[in-house]
């Protein structure tokens, strides 16, 4: 295994270490018009095109709805490791109402499981995403490991 | 809805579409180089879904996706989805299969996919 990520196993599992099953945290969030224009760029998704409701106005990409809250739980923090953020290997999402580009969407979310499989540190977070009206906009578990850094197959804790 | 006795087997399909997504700028790399963050992937999906769904998927989509290989950067991505029943409890909900491909064909992830299909 390299020194790189021995280092970085290193840090990822003393943050996992950190997080507890049950603990949850509350952020508040707003998507603008250039927040939404540079995901549809990046993703080559057709915006505004079918992201409209039925007065014209602009819509958030129900996908993204997600991806911001993804840094939480320390995912976002500036060490590198970690900053990388590893990757959803699994997602549920249902989505109830549109959330309009400017709108406040109030997130709150819990991690449900953390586990160690195949050599990956592993959490697993419900989210709720919840508009300014106080209904809610949409729900999504998500697996998600911390990090790229895995133990290689033949460590004890690769398989 | 009565239309929608018609719909299983509808098949639908986008793409092939390139892979360049960052997240945030940074780049993501494994063991075989640079890869497409999952995120375009769901990002893909969702496209195809609104498209066929439009207002409605905003109401009362829902999807569980897994991811099993990266999308190699600069590789194509084809998303495919075929409807495949309707919900025991509401016969307006349709439930499809969802999968992503790469240009070669090879299962790059799978899921689940429901929508209220009557407007």
């Amino acid at each position: 295994m390299s020194d790189a990520n021995s280092k970085a196993l290193t840090l990822i599992e003393a943050h996992f270490n950190t997080l507890e099953i049950g603990s949850s945290l509350e952020l508040d969030s707003i998507f603008s018009t250039d927040d939404v224009r540079e995901y549809a760029r990046e993703n080559n998704i057709n915006w505004p095109g079918h992201y409209l409701d039925q007065n014209g106005q602009s819509l958030v990409v129900p996908g993204m709805i997600f991806f911001r809250p993804a840094v939480g739980f320390g995912l976002g923090e500036p060490n590198p490791p970690l900053a990388r953020a590893g990757f959803f290997t699994r997602t549920s999402r249902a989505f109830r109402q549109p959330i309009r580009v400017n709108e406040a969407v109030h997130f709150r979310g819990q991690i449900t499981d953390k586990y160690l499989r195949r050599g990956y540190y592993y959490i697993v977070v419900d989210w709720t995403a919840t508009g300014v009206d106080g209904v809610v906009a949409a729900t999504g578990r998500e697996w998600h490991t911390l990090g790229w850094a895995r133990y290689p197959k033949n460590h004890p804790k690769g398989g | 809805m009565s239309d929608a006795v018609n719909l299983i087997g509808l098949e639908i399909s986008r793409g092939p579409i390139q892979g360049i997504s960052t997240v945030g700028g940074s780049d993501l790399v494994t063991n075989n180089g640079p890869v497409v963050p999952n995120v375009f992937h769901f990002a893909q999906m969702t496209e195809l879904l609104v498209g066929q769904f439009q207002q409605n998927w905003f109401t009362s989509g829902q999807l569980s996706v897994r991811y099993l290989k990266p999308l190699q950067q600069g590789e194509e991505l084809v998303v495919k989805a075929k409807v495949i029943s309707y919900d025991h409890d509401n016969a307006d909900r349709a439930n499809l299969s969802v999968w992503c491909e790469n240009i070669n064909g090879e299962l790059l992830a799978v899921g689940d996919a429901s929508c209220i299909w009557a407007l």
